[in-house]
């Protein structure tokens, strides 16, 4: 009940990307395309669990002083596991996410996690927040992409969907990505029940 | 005058460092393993990657042999022992980082094929140069470069620029034409 009430919170109610609006940076930057978007949000999950359950488990043994550069080594050891396995498994995908991957290190939902969650909380309930933050990382990333792709492309997952219009470019450049983001949050904001 | 400091705190500098050190330690010996692991597939992938683009950029050669010359790095290709053609690594510099391309010649320096192995273009612009258009089978930029003479190679002439990508397409030009020339000047001088 109160494991599931951790997985689920991340996906819409403290939806990182669109409620707690953290790790801008990567989403601006990797999702021109679902297929980035999609690997993006999977090797930030898998970091996040990894590095969850470490700083967890090692959170009374850790002086509060220290605490940071801990959770950081941490973090930079599960973005490094990652990134060698894209290389040696998924080059392609690799090559086009290129310095993002290893630039997980700094995605403040990594470290916010650690620092607002795992580090007070045991390992299992710290395994099920970052697979929800994950999950809600990855499925944001990827509607942003989606939208991204099929506007300033005309393709999905490298599909041409409609030749019937000359896809406006800028949508697949920065510009795209912040009127992307800022209509979806817009939109969830909505939906979402007014906060007092 | 700096304080001296307390015994107290002295020992909780060391267990401060001692954490540190000890994650530090565990850390360094996890990513050892991993990159144990990973570094025979990581090489074998790019050698993958590299065989398949020999293998569009002369289709016609059965064998390949490594060589090189000055700084740059070829390929032989052989057509039932006999050598057909070279194909050449050349790298550019794009808009963002390097482009790694393999240029596929003839002896006399008629480009047969042109792939780019690695680029990192802005996304819509200067990475259309791996765009394939639909019904097509390779990309069209590179696709000009095939039949020409890389010394004849001249961009808007009879090689058509990428729209908004100027830089990305001055490069992987500019890259073949010089690879290419001083390539050939360096052959010529071994064959003697």
């Amino acid at each position: 009940m109160h494991l599931a009430h951790h997985f689920i919170k991340g996906l819409w109610k403290e939806n990182p990307t669109f409620r707690l609006v953290l790790g801008l940076c990567p989403t601006l930057a990797v999702s021109t395309s679902v297929m980035n978007g999609l690997g993006m949000g999977i090797a930030a999950t898998f970091v996040l669990v990894g590095a969850n359950i470490f700083v967890s488990l090692v959170r009374n043994i850790v002086p509060e002083k220290v605490r940071i550069p801990c959770f950081i080594v941490i973090i930079a050891t599960f973005v490094t596991i990652a990134d060698l396995c894209m290389k040696a498994f998924t080059p392609a995908l690799s090559r086009s996410l290129g310095m993002f991957v290893p630039l997980i290190v700094v995605n403040c939902i990594v470290l916010g996690r650690a620092e607002a969650f795992s580090s007070k909380e045991p390992p299992i309930r710290s395994i099920f927040d970052a697979l929800g933050m994950g999950v809600g990382f990855t499925w944001a990333l990827t509607a942003i992409s989606a939208i991204r792709e099929l506007l300033g492309n005309g393709t999905i997952m490298g599909y041409y969907v409609s030749r019937s219009f000359e896809p406006p470019l800028f949508m697949i450049l920065a510009p795209g990505a912040l009127l992307t983001i800022g209509v979806l949050i817009g939109i969830t904001n909505l939906i979402s029940p007014k906060r007092n | 005058m700096a304080e001296r400091p307390k015994n107290s705190d002295l020992k909780q500098l060391l267990r401060f460092g001692m954490v540190l050190s000890s994650i530090c330690l565990a850390a360094t010996f996890v990513l050892a393993l991993t990159y144990k692991v990973t570094r025979p597939k990581i090489e074998e992938q790019q050698k993958m990657a590299e065989q398949a683009a020999l293998k569009l950029i002369m289709p016609d050669a059965d064998g390949f042999k490594t060589g090189k010359t000055g700084d740059i790095e070829y390929y032989e290709a052989y057509k039932s022992g006999k050598l057909i053609g070279y194909c050449v690594k050349a790298v550019g510099t794009g808009y963002s980082g390097f482009i790694r391309m393999l240029v596929g010649i003839t002896p006399d320096g008629t480009i047969t094929g042109l792939e780019v192995l690695e680029q990192s273009e802005t996304p819509g612009l200067g990475a259309k140069v791996k765009e394939i258009k639909p019904g097509a089978h390779e990309p069209w930029f590179t696709a000009q470069f095939a039949g020409k003479k890389a010394s004849d190679l001249e961009l808007r002439k009879n090689i058509d620029s990428i729209t908004g990508a100027t830089i990305t397409s001055k490069a992987v030009l500019t890259a073949v034409k010089e690879t290419i020339a001083k390539f050939l000047s360096g052959t010529g001088k071994q064959s003697f």
